[in-house]
């Protein structure tokens, strides 16, 4: 079912320019391109215009514009997203957030700080380590994502095992509705239940309910110390099973992560480390230095068991860092392998990861056309990424990887008790499986709630969280 | 765009291709926040190649701007895990463009067209160049070693010269200089993409250095350092090292040899100093530990900013960036001032003359007095307290 949308003509973004200044408003050939991509591979979708607001209630002036004239308008922060998510579909406008990006309020008394969305969360944490503080998620894209992206997209990372996910750290937001109004949700108190709970209604809406605007965050203080150890396994079914093992130990690490052969090898060589080919567990506990030493050689001992052809202790906090931003380049450096990479972001209770693990690795066996699958992860949080790696540009391989994904969810995610996405979002690529995933009731109870918040689907529109789903129009992508 | 590719940035199209649009390079890039749109971000600048590659967009002045718009730092490139050559090619972008009949930018302009006519990029009479030099120097004397001051140090940042020549001569080195006949390494020319007019100086350079006698070539300026070892070769097949039997050296790591030899002494400077990495020492030429020792060597504590080694952010002066966006170049030379100056120290130390007259202007707009040093000039004050 398609929407009706209106058409951007000249005299509208003459008054959209006149909203944000002429600066601030681009429908250059080349910035168009360059807003009709995000990290999400095969998939691009041109805007109309491109803006740059920098204030609420600018945004408020071109909500209300748009929702008059019923143009889309995509919230884009750093465009990292996997799933489409940020992607203007229906065209219109998009409403690039990543100039606003001031640090407001930092109260360390009540350890909570304020933020514009467009603040990237490697910077925060940069401005916060300077006053012994830190905000926990640490997603893989920390380097470039931003907090208003993360907010929409309830980003996790890998420390969410300890410290959970973005939800878990968001106090109040400010936001704008589709229809113009600036709200605020949430409080600034660490309990308040005084209403529905608004502030996680619009965490994780892939901004398809409200522009999010300003961000209040709890955050915490900084770990006494640290330590990270890096175990290599010449099997992998070692490797899964250490990382069961030391999840189930009663140790709670600050970060458990998987990666197999293939991206291990692509990221370390990233990283120039010299280590030996094979699965890799990184472990990381943080705390009291006494606790962080016991649980360190607790760990040491699990993994020894099973046997591991290599190991390492980073030694200084350069080391620590060095391991840590291996293991995030791990999608980008997997392109050193093959063209397209498609990332999948399933998960299931950790206990099922060797089942889940083992089906997958038999899903090629299946497909008419080579599809070769790298798989690493969050593996403490029962989230593992399997990266289906082919050349895009070629339609068998195309189709082969479309079924590939129907057997992912069709036979290992949801038998196995688990769900389609952990925290890239469902944006346009996993749409398909939102009713197999929660049955036709709830996404149409979702659908409903997207109508409340935007009645005449201006934000975001066509992304399978609000709907309609799906798009009338051919996205590309393996669709 | 006809005839796209088909020149420098053919060599570039498997990387533009491996570009996975993940962001990496986008926050820590320096510019890419002066100008609000992806299209001036590293990964914007590549996904605007690769659209020139494939054909779906046509060079035009907003893409030549865009890739002109840009300190060549190289941050972008270290950052990229997908391995995507990025500052290099954008500097070979610049290069097609050059080829392909285009111009530069005008404020990259002026700086070509005084070096083509002037060899130096500050409009200076060439036989200013010696003026700096002691009367010893200027005389074409025979020796193993040539000191290359370079144009920054020549005609904007003498001291630098002076203390490089006052520390080799009280360490009983003996070397030369070319004098007022030293001229422009290129480096101006290549990174604003006129290749051909710098593979002339390039040659030029070559015969200047061949009847000389020389095994040793030291240059104060990182940007003159990376174009004799690594463009020359890369660009122009001009190898120094294989085919004049030269070494070639940045002047830290000469001092950092003296000083393990015993040659130079240096110490009692009770400060504590930041040390600040040049993009063309650190970054492209891998050489981030001989200034850091010879700083330690004087006797200094070293405080390093997280942001240190291939992360130091660049201090807004590099790739023609100051000479064409002079305000924004501040701008940025401002926020790195601040970040090294919110540091307890005494002093920043780095080693490039540019680097040093753009932090000083920087730290003063930031509003800040903190003294910043070229690492000669810091040395030669540990040298004569030695004495
Ligand atoms: C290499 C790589 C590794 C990654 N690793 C992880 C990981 O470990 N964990 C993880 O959770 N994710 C990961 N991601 C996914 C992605 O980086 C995160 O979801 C990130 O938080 C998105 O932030 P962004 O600023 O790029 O947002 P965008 O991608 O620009 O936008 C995300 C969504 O938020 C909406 N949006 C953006 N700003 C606003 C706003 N101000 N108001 C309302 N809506 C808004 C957009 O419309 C879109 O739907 C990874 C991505 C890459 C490329
Ligand atoms: S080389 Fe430096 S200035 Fe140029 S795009 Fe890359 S990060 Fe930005
Ligand atoms: S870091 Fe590399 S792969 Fe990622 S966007 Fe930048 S150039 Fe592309």
């Amino acid at each position: 079912m398609g929407l009706e949308y209106g058409r951007l003509s000249e005299g509208l973004i003459a008054e959209l320019e006149s909203i944000v200044g002429p600066e601030n408003i681009s429908t250059r050939a080349e910035d168009l391109l360059c807003g009709s991509y995000e990290a999400t591979p095969l998939i691009e979708c041109k805007p109309d215009a491109i803006l740059a607001p920098r204030t609420a209630e600018q945004i408020s002036e071109i909500l209300v514009l748009a929702n008059r004239h019923r143009i889309p308008v995509t919230p884009r922060g750093a465009g990292t997203s996997l799933a489409g998510n940020s992607l203007t579909v229906a065209g219109g406008i998009c409403l690039d957030m990543s100039s606003m990006k001031s640090i407001l309020e930092f109260d360390g008394a009540n350890q909570t700080i304020a933020v514009e969305p467009g603040v990237v969360c490697d910077t925060l944490n940069d401005y916060l380590a300077d006053r012994g503080f830190f905000f926990p998620p640490d997603p893989a894209s920390s380097s470039a994502a931003t907090i208003g992206g993360m907010v929409a997209n309830n980003s996790g990372g890998n420390r969410a095992l300890k410290y959970g996910v973005t939800k878990d750290h968001v106090l109040w937001l400010e936001a704008v509705l589709p229809t113009g109004e600036i709200v605020r949700t949430g409080s600034r108190t660490l309990k308040s239940v005084s209403g529905y709970d608004l502030t996680r209604l619009l965490i994780g809406s892939e901004g398809t309910l409200a522009v999010i605007t300003k961000v209040g965050l709890k955050v915490m203080p900084l770990p006494e110390a640290r330590a990270v150890s890096l175990y290599i396994f010449d099997d992998v079914e070692e490797a899964v099973r250490t990382a069961v093992e030391i999840k189930s130990s009663g140790i709670l690490p600050s970060m458990l992560e998987f990666m197999d052969e293939a991206s291990s090898k692509a990221s370390f060589e990233y990283a120039k480390m010299d280590c030996p080919e094979g699965c890799a567990v990184l472990v990381e506990c943080d705390g009291w230095r006494e606790a962080v030493e016991r649980e360190a050689e607790s760990i040491h001992r699990i993994a020894l068991r099973r046997g591991p052809k290599f190991f390492e202790r980073a030694s200084s906090r350069e080391e620590m860092e060095r391991l840590i931003s291996a293991r995030k380049a791990a999608l980008p450096a997997l392109s050193r392998i093959a063209p397209t990479i498609f990332m999948e972001d399933f998960t299931v209770p950790m206990t099922k990861i060797p089942e889940a693990y083992a089906r997958i690795a038999r899903i090629p066996e299946g497909l008419d056309a080579p599809i070769g699958i790298s798989t690493f992860g969050h593996i403490g949080e029962g989230n593992l990424h399997p990266n289906f790696l082919f050349d895009g540009s070629d339609p068998e391989q195309r189709r082969a990887f479309r079924k590939a994904l129907d057997v992912l969810y069709r036979e290992v995610v949801i038998p196995l008790g688990g769900s389609i996405t952990g925290e890239h979002g469902v944006g346009l690529s996993r749409g398909d499986y939102m009713e197999l995933e929660h049955g036709a009731r709830v996404v149409g109870l979702m659908r409903e709630i997207k109508r409340v918040f935007d009645p005449n689907m201006i934000l975001n529109p066509y992304k399978a969280k609000g709907g309609p789903w799906p798009p009338p129009m051919d996205i590309g992508g393996p669709h | 765009m006809p005839g796209t590719l088909e020149g420098p940035l053919k060599a570039f199209a498997g990387d533009l291709d491996k570009c996975v649009r993940c962001g990496f390079c986008r926050e820590l890039c320096p510019v890419g926040d002066l100008y609000p749109w992806e299209a001036n971000f590293p990964r914007g600048k590549v996904q605007l190649l690769r659209a020139l590659a494939r054909g779906s967009l046509r060079v035009s002045n907003y893409i030549v701007d865009r890739m002109y718009f840009c300190t060549t730092c190289g941050y972008c490139s270290k950052r990229c895990p997908s391995g995507v050559r990025t500052n290099e090619a954008f500097e070979a972008a610049r290069a097609e463009f050059i080829g392909l009949g285009l111009r530069a930018p005008e404020g990259h302009l002026r700086v070509v067209e005084s070096v083509l006519r002037l060899g130096n990029p500050f409009g200076e009479a060439e036989g200013d160049r010696e003026r700096w030099m002691p009367p010893w120097l200027r005389a074409g004397r025979r020796s193993k070693v040539l000191y290359w001051a370079g144009c920054m140090a020549s005609y904007r940042l003498e001291e630098t010269a002076i203390s490089t020549a006052k520390i080799l001569n009280a360490a009983g080195l003996d070397f030369t200089t070319l004098g007022r006949a030293e001229g422009d390494c290129g480096s101006i020319l290549i990174r604003t993409g006129y290749w051909r007019e710098a593979e002339r100086l390039a040659r030029e350079n070559t015969k200047k250095f061949e009847g000389l006698g020389i095994g040793t070539l030291v240059t104060s300026c990182p940007g003159c350092f990376r174009t004799f070892a690594n463009d020359y070769p890369k660009l122009f097949g001009i190898d120094l090292e294989r085919d004049l039997g030269l070494e070639i050296l940045h002047s830290s790591q000469l001092f950092e040899r003296l000083m393990r030899e015993g040659r130079i002494i240096a110490s009692g400077l009770d400060m504590k100093v930041t040390y600040h990495d040049p993009c063309h020492l650190g970054r492209h030429m891998g050489v981030y530990d001989p200034p850091r020792n010879v700083i330690r060597g004087a006797g200094a504590e070293l405080v390093e900013h997280s942001k240190s080694r291939w992360l130091a952010s660049c201090c807004g002066a590099g790739g023609g960036f100051r000479s064409a966006h002079g305000e924004l170049s501040l701008r940025q030379a401002a926020r790195r001032a601040g970040q090294l100056s919110d540091l307890a120290v005494n002093a920043i130390v780095t080693a490039c003359p540019f680097c040093v007259v753009n932090l000083r202007r920087g730290i003063e707009v930031f509003g800040s007095d903190m003294p910043v040093y070229d690492l000669p000039a810091f040395l030669e004050g540990a040298t004569s307290r030695a004495k």
